[in-house]
């Protein structure tokens, strides 16, 4: 099996995918990063919000949002565990821009 | 650096004098090792740049969020940490521009030449095995076609083809089609809708396609 052969199996699985977990209504972009802050925190303490499943929705046919989505969970994260936003930031935290 | 509540953030910021002064200081800084730790730690395709090109970038990207956090102060909805909503800035300033870097040419001679091509390869029934779930890919090949051709007009096939088959950015996509990334995204929405109704009407389930296909593989 040919490595373009993977990737064309990927693309079209894929693709079937979404196709059929398409609904009959859809947030848009717009919308999606409106409660996107909201949705990444619940991600990151494990709270389930009650528009999860159209959130989720979104993020699997948006792969634009889906970047948006995974870089922000990631820098909350690393804010959560280096504590930046909060006082005792200053010296723990990554040592740029001195 | 001063710890503030989501209220004390909006005072601050949507005040003046030293208070507001301060107040756009830290957030820049927030915004700048924000936008930094993504560029360096958050990417797998930056990891040939150097720390120094990295700040840069960082420092490029909170500047423009921090003026657009400005302009959207009264959209804050209090729904999460002042800092996560603007962060969300930070992120969408660097992914919008690097993806912007990585557009690839397009132009619309190529366009049938190449949604032919791609849809031909990803459509081709394949050689061999059995003749009887040949004949049903055939079939169902056809019936797609058939519905990529009749149900979709011709932007709706091109948005389907860049983003789905060809990995493009729906930025990139929309630029190409001359709307917005939201807007195409209900276009494809539209599309999706119609694919997926047209296939159920003809009884066929992501399963029932998936499985046909799976041999072939
Ligand atoms: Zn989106």
């Amino acid at each position: 099996m040919s490595g373009k052969e993977n990737l064309e199996q990927k693309i079209f699985t894929r693709w079937i995918e979404t196709l059929f977990e398409t609904q009959e209504h859809e947030i848009d972009c717009k919308q999606f990063q409106n409660y996107l802050p909201a949705f990444v925190e619940a991600e990151v303490t494990g709270e389930r919000l009650g528009y999860t499943a159209v959130l989720t929705a979104h993020l699997h046919q948006c792969p634009d949002c889906e970047e948006i989505y995974q870089g922000l969970l990631f820098v909350v994260k690393a804010d959560l565990a280096e504590n930046w936003s909060s006082d005792t930031a200053a010296d723990t935290a990554v040592p740029i821009g001195d | 650096m001063v710890k503030r509540s989501n209220e004390a953030w909006l005072d601050a910021l949507q005040g003046a004098g030293q208070s507001q002064q301060e107040a756009l200081l830290d957030l820049r800084d927030y915004l700048v090792r924000t936008a930094f730790v993504y560029l360096r730690d958050g990417r797998s395709d930056l990891l040939l740049l150097s720390t120094d090109t990295l700040y840069e970038m960082a420092e490029d990207y909170a500047q423009n969020a921090l003026l657009a956090i400005q302009d959207n102060l009264d959209k804050f909805r209090g729904d999460a940490q002042f800092t996560t909503w603007a962060y969300r800035f930070a992120i969408n300033e660097a992914a919008t521009d690097l993806r912007r870097r990585q557009h690839r040419d397009f132009s619309w001679e190529d366009v049938a030449g190449q949604e032919t091509a791609v849809f031909a390869s990803l459509l081709d029934p394949g050689t061999g095995g059995d003749p009887d779930v040949k004949a049903e890919r055939e079939e169902f090949l056809q019936l797609l076609w058939q519905i990529l051709e009749n149900d979709l007009n011709e932007r709706q096939r091109l948005a389907l083809l860049g983003v789905y088959f060809q990995g493009r950015s729906m930025q990139e996509m929309a630029e190409i089609l001359e709307t917005t990334p939201n807007t195409l995204y209900k276009m494809l929405h539209d599309a999706r809708k119609k694919i997926k109704a047209s296939l159920l009407n003809q009884h066929y389930s992501a399963g029932d396609i998936l499985g046909l296909f799976d041999a072939m593989w």
